[in-house]
C-alpha cells in the first residue's frame, strides 16, 4: 500500500521531468525520449499496483498503430474481443469485504484484461503534449461505441475506488487492523510529490516542506475528526455496516441541527464527501426523478460535433494536469518502437458528463469553470451522480453564473462587492481608490477590473484559487449551509488581505506619486492603475497560500469579527437588487440604442435616467428588511433623491 | 535616469481559447514552458520590468479567458491600455479567422480615441508543430495584418521560447510610444488629437 502511493508520485514525476526536459532543450531526440518513458513502462508492470498497471495494461493490450493518423485521432475500440464485464465496480462491496481492501486481487477478478478503448498514437520520438492535444484537434473522431463507454466508464469507476480506499486510509488509525495501513498511508504522503487526491503537493506559492509540516499536523487532525464523525453518526443511528474494521460511507446523514452543522464546518471525512455532498444537496431525489436519464444522455451524445464539444474537447487536458488521475499515460510500443497516449479514464469521464450537460441544457452549453467543477467531483463520486450535481449546482446554486451572457457572474461580483463595502469599509475604501472618474461610474452597473480576479471564486467555487483541501472545506459547507458560504469564504479572505491591501494601496500611491513628481504627467487614472495591479496580485496570489483550511474556516466563523452572521436572505435580496439593477440598466441602453443608433457610449446615461434608475431599484429593495443597506449604495445619487424628494414635498 | 517616472505598460492578451496566450505570458515573464496550464478563467495578470532602450518601464501584462462569452463580463481592464496582443494558433483555422473580431470588441470595450493609431501585434503561435500540421501560411497571415491596418505580425513558439522575446520587444515600444502619445493627449485635452507618431506598422518580423 505504502509502495504503491509513493510510486504513483514517482511515475508522476518522472513523467514530468521528462516532458519539461524535451520542452526545455527546445529538440526532442528520438531515443532518450523512448528510452525515458519505456523505463516507465517496465516499472509500472514490476509493481503491480493495480491502479498503475490499470495504465500500463492498456500498453499490453491490442493496440492498432496508425503512424500517419495525427496525434489526435482517437483509434475507437481497437481488438475489442472480449465484452466488458456487465457488474459494476463498487467501492463499496469492496470496503464490506475486508478492513484492509485486496485492491489488487479484487481488480483483476472484476476484469481479467482490461482494454483500453481509446488510444492517442503520437509518431516516434514526438514528445506527447497533453496541453497542446486539445487544441489541434479542431474535429475530434468520435466513433464511441455504448459498449466502449461502459468499459470506460468502469475503468473510471475503479480507478475512483482506490483513490477512496487512498482516502480511507489517510484517515483511519483507531480500529486495530486498519492502524497500520492508516499510519503508513498517512506518513506515505510525506514522501510523495502528491497529495491523497493525486494533486501535486507543492506549487509556485507552496513549497514542499511547508505542505509537509501542515499535513503532519492536519492528518492527525483529519483522523481525530473521522472518528468523531462515527461516533456522531453512531449515536444519530446511522452507523452504517460497521462489518469488520470499516465504517462504511454513509449514504444518509442525519437531519439539519446545529451540531451537525458544526461537523460538517470541521470537514466531512474526505471518503465520505462525495455521499455527503450528494446527499446534502438533494442529489438523491433528482437521480430518483430522472431514471436513465444519464444514460440516455450519454447513447445521445455519443458521436455529437458541435461548438460546445469542441470547446471541451480544448479544457480536458486543461482540467488538472497537476492531478495523476487526469493525466494520460505514455509508453513505448516494444513492437512497433512508437510513443502512445492512452488517455485517462476520468478524462474520459469528464469529457462524458460535460458533453451530457451541454445537450441537457443547451442554455448554458459549455461554459469554461465548468470543467473544473466536474473534475473535483469526479475524484469523489461516479459519473452520473457527478453529472446532477452540476445540473444541482448550475440550476439552484449558481443560477446564470454559467450562462451564455454570464451576467450571473456579474451580480455575484456586484454583491460581493456590497458586502464588502458593508462589512469590510477599510477593504471597500483601497478598492474604492482603484475606480477612475468616480463621478460617472456605478461600480454594480460597470464592474473594478478587481472584480476579474475574484470571478473564478464564484465561476470555478474556489477550485485553483484555495489549495485544494481548504476548496473541499467551502465544499462541504457550500452543500449543506447553501450559497452564502461563497460570499462568507470570500469575505473571510478579504479579511486576511486587509492589511496587506492597505499598505500596498499606500505603498504603490506614495511610489508613484513620489517617482512622478518631476513629471508633468502624473494623474488620478495613473495612480488607480497602479493601485489595481498591486491590489491584484495581492487578491489573485494570497488565497492559493491559504493551505491550512482551519484557520480559513476560523476567520469566517469565529464569534467576533467572522461572518457566520451573513444570512441567506441577505444574500438573497442584494442578488435580487443587483440583478434588478442591472436589467433596468440593460433595458435602457438596450432602449437608447434603438433610439439613437449604436454609437452612444454606452456608459453615459443622462442624469434623469440615473436617477430614474436609482429610485425604482431602491424601491424594490426598500420594501424588504435586510442587513445590507444597498440602498444606499450610490451616496451621491440618493442624496441627490431625497434632495429632490424634500423640494417636492 | 532614476528621476524620471518609470512608465507604465497596460498590455493585453487576447484570442480564442488554448491558443496559448497563458504560455506566451508565462514565456515572456519566467522563460519557462509547461504543459500544465490550466484553462484561465476570468482574467490573469503579471507585471514585468524592463527597460526600453534607457527608459525603465513596467509591463503590466493582462491575460484573458478566451471562450466567447467572457466577453460579456464587461471588460472594465481594458480600459487605459497601451497595446493590444491578438494571438491565434497557426494550426487552427478557427483561431486566425477570429482575429479581426477580437480586434473589433476590443477597440469597442476599450473606448479608444484614436482606434486607427492603437497599436496591436499579431502573434501566430504553436510554429513548433510539424509543418503538415500547420494551416495557416506565414504570408496568408501577413496578408490579413496587412488589410487589418499593416500591424506587425509575428510567428512563435511559446514552448520552444522562438520569437517571444521579440514581438514583446516590439509590443514594449510600441505601447511606450502610445502611452506618450496618450499622456501628451491628455495634459492638453483642448488640443487637437495630436499624435506624435502613428507609424506602428512598420516593424518587420
Amino acid at each position: 500500500m505504502q509502495g504503491s502511493v509513493g510510486f504513483g508520485g514517482a511515475i508522476a514525476s518522472s513523467l514530468e521531468g521528462d516532458r519539461e526536459g524535451l520542452a526545455g532543450s527546445a529538440k526532442p531526440v528520438d531515443g532518450a525520449a523512448s528510452a525515458r518513458v519505456a523505463t516507465i513502462k517496465n516499472g509500472d508492470v514490476r509493481n503491480g499496483d493495480s491502479r498503475d498497471s490499470e495504465f500500463s495494461n492498456v500498453n499490453l493490450g491490442s493496440v492498432s498503430v496508425v503512424s500517419d493518423e495525427p496525434p489526435s485521432g482517437r483509434k475507437i475500440g481497437a481488438g475489442h474481443s472480449r465484452e466488458p464485464s456487465e457488474s459494476t465496480y463498487s467501492f463499496l462491496d469492496f470496503y464490506t469485504s475486508n478492513g484492509s481492501p485486496p485492491r489488487e486481487d479484487e481488480s483483476k477478478r472484476e476484469e481479467p484484461v482490461q482494454e483500453e478503448p481509446f488510444l492517442v498514437v503520437s509518431k516516434r520520438g514526438e514528445e506527447p503534449d497533453d496541453a497542446r492535444l486539445g487544441s489541434t484537434k479542431a474535429i475530434p473522431k468520435r466513433t464511441e461505441s455504448l459498449m466502449s463507454t461502459r468499459t470506460s466508464r468502469n475503468s473510471a469507476e475503479r480507478i475512483r475506488s482506490n483513490i477512496e480506499s487512498d482516502l480511507k486510509s489517510s484517515s483511519a488509525s483507531h480500529l486495530p487492523s486498519v492502524k497500520n495501513t492508516g499510519q503508513l498511508k498517512r506518513t506515505s504522503f510525506l514522501t510523495s510529490d502528491r497529495d491523497r487526491y493525486g494533486f501535486k503537493k507543492t506549487s509556485n506559492h507552496i513549497s514542499e516542506s511547508k505542505y509537509n509540516a501542515w499535513w503532519k499536523e492536519y492528518s492527525v487532525y483529519v483522523v481525530r475528526r473521522k472518528m468523531k464523525w462515527e461516533k456522531f453518526m453512531n449515536k444519530s443511528g446511522l452507523s452504517g455496516h460497521s462489518s469488520g474494521a470499516s465504517f462504511k460511507a454513509p449514504s444518509r446523514f442525519p437531519p439539519k441541527s446545529d451540531d451537525l452543522k458544526r461537523f460538517v464546518r470541521k470537514g466531512i471525512p474526505a471518503e465520505w464527501r462525495g455521499n455527503a455532498w450528494f446527499y446534502f444537496a438533494k442529489g438523491p431525489e433528482k437521480l430518483k426523478e430522472n431514471k436513465g436519464k444519464y444514460d440516455r444522455l450519454v447513447e445521445e451524445t455519443l458521436n455529437l460535433v458541435n461548438e460546445n464539444t469542441e470547446a471541451i474537447e480544448k479544457d480536458l487536458h486543461r482540467t488538472f494536469p497537476d492531478n495523476i488521475y487526469f493525466t494520460n499515460k505514455t509508453s513505448v510500443n516494444q513492437e512497433t518502437g512508437l510513443v502512445e497516449e492512452s488517455e485517462s479514464p476520468l478524462i474520459q469521464s469528464l469529457r462524458r458528463v460535460l458533453y451530457c450537460f451541454s445537450q441537457h441544457n443547451p442554455a448554458i452549453g459549455y461554459c469554461q469553470s465548468m470543467n473544473f467543477i466536474v473534475g473535483l467531483l469526479l475524484i469523489f463520486m461516479e459519473e452520473e451522480k457527478a453529472f446532477w450535481m452540476l445540473v444541482i449546482i448550475t440550476e439552484r446554486l449558481l443560477p446564470g453564473i454559467h450562462d451564455i451572457n454570464l451576467e450571473g457572474v456579474s451580480v455575484h461580483q456586484g454583491v460581493l462587492l456590497t458586502c464588502i463595502k458593508q462589512y469590510l469599509p477599510q477593504v471597500w475604501t483601497v478598492i474604492n481608490s482603484t475606480i477612475k472618474d468616480k463621478q460617472n461610474t456605478d461600480i454594480l452597473l460597470d464592474l473594478p477590473p478587481l472584480s476579474f480576479c475574484t470571478t473564478s471564486w464564484f465561476m470555478s467555487i474556489f477550485i485553483g484559487v484555495l489549495p485544494i483541501e481548504s476548496t473541499l472545506r467551502v465544499w462541504d459547507c457550500l452543500f449543506y449551509e447553501d450559497t452564502k458560504t461563497l460570499f462568507r469564504i470570500s469575505l473571510a479572505i478579504f479579511k486576511i488581505l486587509e492589511p496587506s491591501l492597505i499598505s500596498a494601496a499606500q505603498t504603490a500611491k506614495s511610489r508613484h506619486r513620489h517617482s512622478s513628481r518631476s513629471s508633468i504627467y502624473s494623474n488620478d487614472s495613473d495612480d488607480a492603475d497602479m493601485v489595481t495591479a498591486e491590489l491584484f496580485q495581492l487578491i489573485q496570489n494570497t488565497p492559493k497560500t491559504l493551505l491550512d483550511a482551519n484557520s480559513l474556516m476560523e476567520t469566517c466563523f469565529k464569534k467576533y469579527n467572522g461572518f457566520g452572521h451573513v444570512s441567506q436572505d441577505e444574500i438573497n435580496n442584494c442578488k435580487k437588487y443587483v440583478a434588478n439593477k442591472r436589467q433596468r440598466y440593460h433595458e435602457m441602453i438596450q432602449k437608447r440604442t434603438s433610439a439613437f443608433g449604436s454609437d452612444v457610449d454606452r456608459r453615459a446615461l443622462s442624469e434623469e435616467e440615473r436617477r430614474r434608475l436609482l429610485a425604482e431599484s431602491m424601491g424594490l429593495y426598500a420594501d424588504k428588511k435586510v442587513g445590507l443597506r444597498a440602498s444606499n449604495w450610490n451616496g451621491r445619487l440618493s442624496g441627490r433623491v431625497k434632495r429632490i424628494q424634500s423640494r417636492l414635498s | 535616469m532614476s528621476s524620471r517616472k518609470k512608465t507604465i505598460l497596460k498590455v493585453i492578451i487576447l484570442g480564442d481559447s488554448g491558443v496559448g496566450k497563458t504560455s506566451l505570458m508565462q514565456q515572456f515573464i519566467n522563460g519557462k514552458f509547461s504543459n500544465q496550464y490550466k484553462a484561465t478563467i476570468g482574467a490573469d495578470f503579471l507585471p514585468k520590468d524592463l527597460a526600453i532602450d534607457d527608459k525603465q518601464v513596467t509591463m503590466q501584462i493582462w491575460d484573458t479567458a478566451g471562450q466567447e462569452r467572457f466577453q460579456s463580463l464587461g471588460v472594465a481592464f481594458y480600459r487605459g491600455s497601451d497595446c493590444c496582443v491578438l494571438v491565434y494558433d497557426v494550426t487552427n483555422t478557427k483561431s486566425f479567422e477570429s482575429i479581426s473580431s477580437w480586434k473589433d470588441e476590443f477597440l469597442v470595450q476599450a473606448n479608444v480615441k484614436d482606434p486607427d493609431n492603437f497599436p496591436f501585434v499579431v502573434i501566430g503561435n504553436k510554429i513548433d508543430v510539424e509543418e503538415n500540421k500547420r494551416l495557416i501560411s506565414g504570408k496568408k497571415a501577413q496578408a490579413l495584418c496587412a488589410q487589418l491596418g499593416n500591424l506587425p505580425y509575428f510567428e512563435t513558439s511559446a514552448k520552444e521560447a522562438v520569437n517571444v522575446e521579440q514581438a514583446f520587444d516590439v509590443v514594449a515600444r510600441n505601447a511606450l510610444q502610445q502611452e506618450e502619445s496618450l499622456e501628451f493627449a491628455d495634459d492638453y485635452t483642448d488640443a487637437v488629437n495630436i499624435h506624435v507618431d502613428g507609424d506602428n506598422g512598420s516593424c518587420a518580423c
